[in-house]
């Protein structure tokens, strides 16, 4: 499929001539003008004409474009401000359907996109396409079935890698962390102490234990003293080890402390938390983790990084103060016991005792009653506990087991990937390369090289100082390189006509500058005697003689229209 | 479900109560408070812990807008104020502005949060452990999920 008759109308701007051409007839056309003729417009135009706005190179075309293309089979396709239609045979169709159509007929804009060859180096098929996206587009093109299945098993292992994402970050670690906070050892040892009490109660030895502390009132205030002091160091550990806790978070990298922080935040719209994955990819490229934006995190990082470099300090001196309390609480348990050493029938108290006798302003009964409450309120919690524990750590191995499946899927997935790419390799990759070194050398003979294309998509050409990849290349080299991979890919795509792609054509915007005369005139050639259809824009005249005289357009330079006072008054105008 | 998933329910009390609380105790007991007065479902859980109730998750989310620069807590002087920043101020104001117009059910959490920072707000935590619910709340084991 070729185009026969084009139409571009007001594209981009109100200067743009209107180029009407309705003899192409599947020939090649070139377009020939000086600055500001308007042919990187036209190339875009050609662009937009086919997949709309998002297709062009950041030209914007403006309520009043219109572009309209008949192609050699008799479809018929115009896109402008006012929509788009498509018409093959006596159908056609409009908006979302015109779409539908155009990737049925004319194919997706995934492959022919990359037919339209730019100007700038940096924007060339090659250069913009990853590595593992060339191998991708030439399987596409060559066998788009097997594309297809690799590109489903792609979809697989990015679901699988989300869902074992997911599964980790909001079932596995919520449990392990609540896990970890159940410390049914403090509230046995709690316990222990309460039995220890009842069993003072129980045996009546209480009378006694305060029978002895109402009569000495030295040794009871010190007592209480010593036990109001404990309890007051016991808070302040408390907060400190939190605090400790809180600081250590600060030993982590500052990117983990930011992918760890963004988890707490979602999205207003969608609700969700940015995948982890992609939260990370963005950081490391240099963008905002939650909104991708090329935005600098360098406050927020500053920061960050100086609450790390005090951390260890901070940390140091918690520790050193946990440590110290510690040590007061030891001196103070200590005195606690060579007191009640010293005072015979004292050997049974305990802290507990001396604070709920104090509490309880030595009534029995009610330390009695106190007791058995708080007897009952442990037991229950620590069988409360043991329920959750068990619980959690059941959960815990349903969940790793399901997550050990979710693995299990995603290294079949991956290694069946790995098996067909390699096998795609072998029998595609290969025979395009070929046919593509062999358009190269045809193209360039006096470059005459072969063209390596590796299994993971990296380019290779020889030089006198060994292999060099594409970005070691000079700018003709790839500029050749370029026309002819794209040239291979339509010769392949053409030849098949099961593959979803019908359209033999490419467009070119400027693709000699940077290439000597001879390489130009034999490019030319072999692109001449091809049967793909060429649209190249040049400003170059000497490329005119290459072409029939009804195969040429000249373009006139657009005038400037307003001078920059007009422009001010249109401005305020505004 | 419950009524204010992702709703943020604890950065929209700080936002509610202009950006003050007075101390991480308080910054609790408010939030038992919502959920046991207010919220008829809450994501909020609470534990009895020794001054009541206990929002677990608390600390760590805190942890998290601090490193994120919505939120700063005075660590110097007792109680520890918790102060949304301006960066705060600005992500909850958009954050709400764009709840509000997609997510019918937010103003209605919204609104349950209000009516909590103005019944307790100007009260200090000591006078929230003294009401009766949290006294309730104290009749629990140690450690005891709070329903």
């Amino acid at each position: 499929m070729k185009i026969s008759r084009l139409h571009i109308e007001q594209f981009a701007r109100d200067e743009f001539p209107t180029l009407s051409e309705d003899h192409v007839g599947g020939d090649d056309l070139l377009l020939v003008g000086g600055n500001r003729s308007g042919k990187t417009l036209t190339f875009n135009a050609l662009l937009y004409g086919l997949y709309g706005p998002r297709a062009t190179y950041g030209v914007s075309p403006g309520r009043t474009s219109e572009v309209r293309f008949v192609f050699d089979n008799g479809d018929r396709l115009i896109r402008g401000g006012s929509g788009r239609s498509y018409s093959h045979g006596d159908d056609t169709f409009e908006t979302d359907d015109a779409d539908e159509a155009i990737a049925e007929f004319i194919g997706a804009k995934e492959i022919v996109s990359h037919q339209f060859i730019p100007s700038e180096i940096d924007e060339l098929p090659l250069a913009t396409l990853s590595e593992s996206d060339r191998l991708s587009l030439i399987r596409r093109v060559m066998d788009s079935e097997l594309e297809e299945e690799i590109e489903q098993l792609r979809e697989q292992r990015d679901d699988l890698e989300a869902d074992i994402e997911s599964i980790e970050r909001t079932e596995l670690r919520p449990r392990r962390e609540e896990l970890d906070d159940i410390d049914i050892s403090r509230y046995e040892s709690r316990l222990e102490k309460i039995e220890r009490l009842q069993s003072l109660i129980d045996s009546g030895r209480i009378e006694t234990i305060k029978q002895r502390l109402l009569d000495n009132n030295d040794l009871r205030d010190r007592l209480e003293e010593l036990d109001d002091r404990r309890h007051a160091i016991n808070q302040d550990l408390r907060k400190k080890k939190r605090k400790l806790r809180d600081r250590r978070r600060y030993t982590d990298e500052v990117n983990e402390i930011i992918l760890d922080a963004i988890s707490e935040l979602t999205c207003p719209v969608c609700d969700q938390i940015v995948r982890e994955q992609t939260a990370e990819q963005r950081l490391q490229n240099g963008r905002c983790p939650q909104c991708g934006r090329d935005r600098s995190l360098e406050e927020l990082k500053l920061d960050l990084r100086s609450k790390i470099d005090s951390a260890d300090e901070e940390i140091e001196g918690l520790e050193s103060d946990i440590e110290e309390l510690r040590g007061e609480k030891e001196e103070i348990e200590n005195e606690i016991q060579s007191l009640q050493d010293s005072v015979p029938d004292l050997s049974d108290l305990r802290d507990l005792t001396i604070h709920t006798l104090k509490d309880n302003d030595y009534d029995i009964d009610a330390v009695a009653e106190e007791t058995q409450g708080r007897l009952e309120q442990h037991r229950t919690t620590i069988e409360e506990l043991s329920t959750q524990k068990d619980q959690l750590e059941t959960e815990i191995e349903e969940i790793e087991e399901q997550l050990s499946e979710l693995d299990d899927a995603l290294t079949e997935t991956e290694s069946r990937i790995q098996e067909l790419s390699q096998e795609s390799f072998e029998e595609i990759i290969v025979s395009f390369r070929e046919q593509w070194s062999e358009n190269y050398q045809l193209m360039a003979p006096d470059l005459a090289v072969e063209i390596n294309l590796r299994p993971d998509g990296t380019i290779i050409l020889p030089g006198n100082d060994g292999p060099r990849e594409y970005d070691e290349l000079s700018t003709g080299e790839v500029r050749l390189l370029n026309i002819s991979f794209v040239f291979t890919l339509v010769q392949e795509a053409t030849e098949r006509d099961d593959q979803g792609h019908n359209l033999e054509l490419v467009a070119m915007d400027e693709p000699f500058a940077n290439i000597d005369e001879e390489l130009r005139e034999n490019t030319i050639e072999v692109l001449r005697e091809s049967n793909i259809q060429f649209i190249i824009t040049t400003s170059n005249g000497d490329l005119t003689q290459r072409f029939d005289p009804d195969q040429v357009k000249s373009l006139n330079r657009m005038h400037i229209q307003y001078t920059l006072d007009e422009i001010e008054e249109l401005a305020a105008d505004d | 479900m419950t009524d204010d998933e992702t709703h943020h329910p604890r950065l929209v009390l700080l936002d509610e109560a202009d950006g003050h609380i007075e101390g991480r105790a308080k910054y609790h007991k408010l939030l038992f408070n919502y959920a046991d007065e207010e919220a008829d479902e809450t994501t909020l859980t609470f534990v009895r812990e020794e001054r009541g109730p206990y929002d677990p998750g608390l600390s760590q989310a805190m942890q998290r807008y601090i490193d994120l620069g919505l939120m700063d807590v005075e660590e110097d002087e007792e109680p520890h104020e918790v102060e949304q920043t301006a960066k705060g101020q600005r992500y909850m104001s958009g954050y709400e502005r764009a709840k509000m117009r997609l997510d019918e059910s937010f103003r209605q959490t919204k609104e349950r949060i209000r009516n909590t920072v103005q019944k307790h707000g100007d009260k200090s935590a000591s006078e929230m452990v003294d009401e009766e619910n949290v006294q309730d709340a104290k009749e629990n084991p140690m450690r005891k999920e709070l329903k």
